[in-house]
């Protein structure tokens, strides 16, 4: 038990900064799919679009080759739409709000 | 209770916006407009304005975009205005898109036909057929990453069905694939000469009962092979159990080996282990200890302190 705890230990030691992004982006790309599939099952299509698109622009970032600058670019596009769709369901929602 | 899109999205802002994706500090997370590699700090104003215009009644939205679009703004702008233009539920927005892909620069061009996938309008869907046509290959690429969007398998598959050349064939089925589009996968199978693509997209769409049709059909020993190497990437219970049934049942060394790959691929230590406690073959019992080492198994410490011991 004792070597396997170790021979563990030393592979996260073997993980360098990039190995540890491209691990959480292929977690957020795993999760961008789980959401994707719910957005779907709750008729969301619009949503499930944008997850979708998503995809690709994650796949990009976790490229072995993405240089800071684009790394930075994609992440503030990503944001960008984020916080676009985030607005346009805040909208939608309070509009629901608004005619009941 | 049905998961609401706002909370779906909060999440995915909330893991999209971890540190290490943007190779920065959590302290270094903050309003988009800090963060984006803009030097003109009106462009930043610019851009905050128009996530903010995400807030207004869609048809005082779109004017304001469109003068965006229209006045001499930077690209990086002009790219945020078409993500705008693509949530406005308004047929004039999705026409505008459409005109955008078809005659704004490289750039925008390719923004603007991933956005009509976004918007999911069939009018400007169907307008990307005659751009796919008349498009270099960054366009073409553009146009099938806009269907994968919207998930129109149907346009992709026509693509595949209709195209002019290999790479043209291969880039649509590939796309086919990631959609996991199975059955469109299986229709091309059967019309079309038969393309390693396929293999490779039926593992990309998870098609684990056509790859164990042709992993067992030994009438082409090179297609066996891969087809069993790409059940590895489908992985699962079943899956690993034909691996290994494969393995077991064959006289052929190379659809063997196929085999181990595919247990290598889809992470089966367990089944490997198997295999090495049944076999009395010292060079096979090499080859599994070799792939257990290589896939960094647990289960290997166990075999290595057997071998050594010389127990079994």
């Amino acid at each position: 038990m004792h070597l396997q705890d170790t021979q563990q230990d030393l592979a996260d030691l073997s993980l360098d900064a990039d190995a540890d992004r491209i691990l959480l982006i292929l977690k957020i790309i795993d999760q961008n799919r789980l959401f994707e599939r719910a957005a779907e099952q709750n008729n969301s299509q619009s949503l499930a679009r944008v997850l979708r698109a998503f995809e690709p622009i994650l796949l990009r970032l976790a490229a072995d080759d993405v240089t800071p600058e684009d790394a930075e670019a994609l992440r503030a596009q990503l944001a960008f739409e984020l916080s676009v769709m985030l607005t346009k369901l805040s909208r939608d929602t309070s509009n629901e709000t608004q005619s009941t | 209770m049905p998961i609401r899109p706002k909370t779906i999205l909060a999440v995915l802002a909330l893991l999209a916006m971890s540190s290490s994706l943007a190779q920065t500090t959590v302290s270094e997370l903050a309003p988009i407009s800090e963060l984006a590699p803009i030097a003109d700090e009106s462009e930043v104003l610019k851009i905050a304005a128009l996530e903010a215009l995400m807030s207004a009644p869609p048809e005082r939205a779109l004017p304001l975009v469109t003068k965006v679009l229209n006045s001499n703004n930077s690209n990086e702008v002009k790219l945020r205005a078409l993500f705008v233009l693509s949530q406005i539920d308004l047929h004039e927005a999705q026409a505008q898109l459409l005109h955008v892909a078809r005659s704004g620069d490289g750039e925008l061009r390719g923004e603007a036909v991933r956005m009509i996938g976004i918007g999911g309008n069939a009018e400007a869907l169907a307008g990307l057929a005659d751009l796919y046509s008349s498009g270099n290959e960054d366009v073409r690429d553009a146009v099938l990453e806009a269907y994968m969007i919207a998930g129109d398998t149907d346009a992709v598959f026509q693509i595949a069905a209709n195209a002019n050349d290999a790479e043209e064939f291969e880039a649509a089925v590939e796309m086919l694939g990631i959609m996991g589009a199975q059955d469109d996968l299986r229709r091309l199978r059967e019309s079309s000469n038969f393309s390693e693509i396929l293999i490779e997209a039926f593992a990309l769409s998870g098609d684990a009962d056509t790859l164990r049709e042709l992993a067992l059909d030994g009438s082409d020993p090179e297609t066996q092979a891969r087809a069993i190497e790409a059940l590895g990437i489908v992985g699962g219970e079943s899956v690993n159990a034909t691996l290994v049934e494969i393995y077991r049942s064959t006289d052929s060394d190379e659809v063997r080996e196929a085999a181990l790959s595919g247990m290598l691929i889809s992470g089966y230590g367990q089944g490997m282990l198997e295999l090495y406690r049944a076999s009395d073959n010292v060079g096979e019992k090499r080859e599994l200890l070799e792939a257990l080492t290589i896939m960094r198994s647990d289960l290997v410490l166990d075999l290595i302190d057997e071998a050594l011991a010389g127990d079994r």
